[in-house]
């Protein structure tokens, strides 16, 4: 899919300073030294193009993931995955929560627990996203699942037609913790926010 | 007309079983629900149009206050899990059980009139969480549990190969040190010794033969439940056993179908035993019948021959521990063996008509192959 680098990088910016927000609340949280970067951001046609996802979302590859989701609609429609290989994500939980026996199995009090942490990165982007565009969406709730690869990740693109992929790296405690991120957008909603970053730019913004 | 929606929206949350609180962009309390006024004891009438961090104090921390902002700011719903905020809103006592531990979510919320506000809802989550947190303990429990179990199975199975090498080394030792008492023996005894000479050696040559019995019998007994029990067909292991120079003449009679026994290996030893005993005992025995007799709960196997049967005054010691050890392995081993997978044996015979053994089989321990 052809988009320029100046809206690339535009959108890079604006999931950088969501993330950036989150990591620093995530910090204050929970009393762990939390890094996140995001090193790759993509941009493409997922309902054509899903094996060039594939190098970029490692998560993508694991057998079994934790997928936490929230849709959206408004003068942007789509959805927000956040998507983490279901080990690396109970690793995350135990590492942050400071739980010192190690576990197998994601019970609901941990559940609950990668909610607020995925929902605090999830919300500030989404934040720095509204605030760019100046317009209020509206949100259904963000829900849970954990499940194969295999059958997620076309859940997550169903009627959506553009995807902004950015790998995000979770370093806690010195522990590295890898994750995807997955905004699907419909074509009129991706029209919308490239314009927006086109204007941005020009203006000098 | 907007009072009576506020009063609407107001009568349906109030009907709600979790605490519904609603706030302005200001941070003032716009809807304090029923459920929330019975966790907290605070009356809504006392808390509306208040700065919440008066009414909450905890919504004073920056953090809390940073995430709600995010809820004005667009960013969605925000989520507060009980692990790490285990309750933000006040209850009336310590000792109520709702309210106690709560999840809390915060949600935009928007009226015809265009305010922007957001709708903090708190569920009680004290009863899963208490329920977790025990089922987390009982799994640390066992899984400890299993820990110690595998460590004692580790330390039994190395004490046990020990105690395995030290008795056949020591066995083996003995047994060459007997053979060679025994040659001695038998070198004297061909030196035609006179008088009480002659007596004690020949005394002497069954102390040691006995001794070679009993070492033979240790063996079998050390051999017992070294392997992992395994299924055996009853009419196969009669059929292996009774043959050889023992059973010559000797009619076997089989009629246990497809039955098939869990056993320890030495069962073939112990199938073995019973025959060879209803020839050598039986004097006269010309005919050993095996059968099988199912039953509710379990199966019997019957053995049974026509010699001279036990005599009455021995029944009761026939299954003790050396009785009978003269000859192969004695029916205490054969009580043992079956033993091992819960199979009991017991003598139901009458002296002069012939001997009869019967095997009781659990249930789980005996199948039929094709059904």
């Amino acid at each position: 899919m052809n988009v320029s680098e100046e809206v690339i990088d535009g959108i890079r910016e604006l999931v950088t300073i969501g993330v950036g927000r989150s990591a620093g609340m995530l910090n204050r949280l929970t009393k762990a030294h939390v890094t996140l970067t995001v090193p790759e951001v993509q941009i493409s046609n997922v309902t054509q193009d899903i094996q060039l996802i594939k190098p970029t979302a490692n998560s993508i590859n694991s057998e079994e993931i934790s997928h936490i989701i929230l849709e959206f609609s408004g003068e942007l429609t789509g959805s927000f995955d956040l998507i983490i290989p279901f080990l690396s994500a109970l690793n995350l939980v135990m590492l942050l929560t400071g739980e010192k026996e190690l576990s197998d199995e994601m019970d609901a009090l941990r559940v609950e627990t990668l909610l607020e942490v995925s929902n605090i990165i999830i919300s500030s982007v989404m934040s720095s996203l509204s605030i760019f565009l100046k317009s209020r969406l509206l949100f259904q709730f963000p829900r849970y699942q954990v499940g194969k690869a295999k059958s997620i990740i076309p859940y997550a693109i169903t009627g959506t037609l553009i995807g902004i992929i950015a790998h995000t790296h979770f370093l806690v405690q010195d522990r590295h913790v890898e994750s995807d991120i997955f905004i699907t957008l419909t074509p009129e909603s991706f029209q919308y926010l490239k314009i927006h970053i086109e204007q941005a730019m020009e203006n000098g913004l | 007309m907007w009072d009576e929606k506020k009063s609407l929206i107001a009568l349906n949350l109030n009907t709600l079983p979790v605490g519904i609180c609603i706030i302005r962009e200001n941070y003032t309390i716009s809807l304090w629900n029923r459920t929330i006024e019975q966790w907290s004891g605070l009356i809504a009438t006392d808390v509306l149009d208040k700065p919440i961090e008066e009414v909450v104090p905890r919504f004073a921390d920056p953090l809390i206050q940073e995430r709600v902002r995010v809820v004005f700011r667009g960013g969605g719903p925000v989520i507060f899990s009980s692990r790490f905020h285990s309750r933000i809103f006040p209850i009336l006592s310590e000792t109520q059980n709702e309210g106690k531990i709560q999840r809390i979510t915060v949600s935009p919320f928007e009226l015809s009139d265009g305010e922007p506000r957001a709708m903090i809802s708190v569920e009680d989550v004290t009863a899963i969480t208490e329920q977790v947190l025990k089922y987390r303990q009982i799994k640390d429990m066992i899984k400890n549990e299993l820990e110690e179990k595998k460590k004692t199975e580790r330390a039994l199975a190395i004490a046990l190969s020990k105690l395995n090498t030290l008795s056949s080394i020591t066995r083996h030792d003995l047994n060459n040190v007997l053979t060679a008492f025994l040659g001695y023996l038998t070198f004297a005894l061909d030196e035609k010794p006179e008088g009480k000479i002659i007596t004690y050696l020949g005394k002497m040559k069954q102390a040691a033969q006995l001794m070679q019995n009993h070492i033979a019998f240790a063996r079998d007994y050390q051999e017992m439940g070294n392997s992992l029990p395994s299924w055996f067909n009853v009419e196969s292991l009669v059929r292996s056993s009774g043959v050889g120079p023992t059973f010559s003449g000797m009619t076997l009679n089989v009629d246990t179908g497809t039955l098939e026994v869990l056993a320890d290996p030495l069962i073939e030893k112990a199938i073995y035993n019973l025959l060879e005993n209803a020839v050598r005992h039986g004097e006269h025995t010309t005919q050993i019948t095996i059968r099988s007799i199912p039953m509710e709960q379990e199966v019997i196997i019957i053995i049974e021959d026509n010699g001279t049967g036990i005599p009455l005054q021995i029944k009761g010691r026939i299954f003790d521990r050396g009785f009978g050890s003269n000859t192969g392995l004695g029916l205490f081993l054969v009580r043992e063996i079956l033993g091992i997978t819960g199979m009991q044996i017991i003598e139901t015979g009458t002296e002069n008509i012939g001997a009869k053994f019967e095997i009781r089989v659990p249930t789980g321990h005996f199948k039929y192959t094709g059904h």
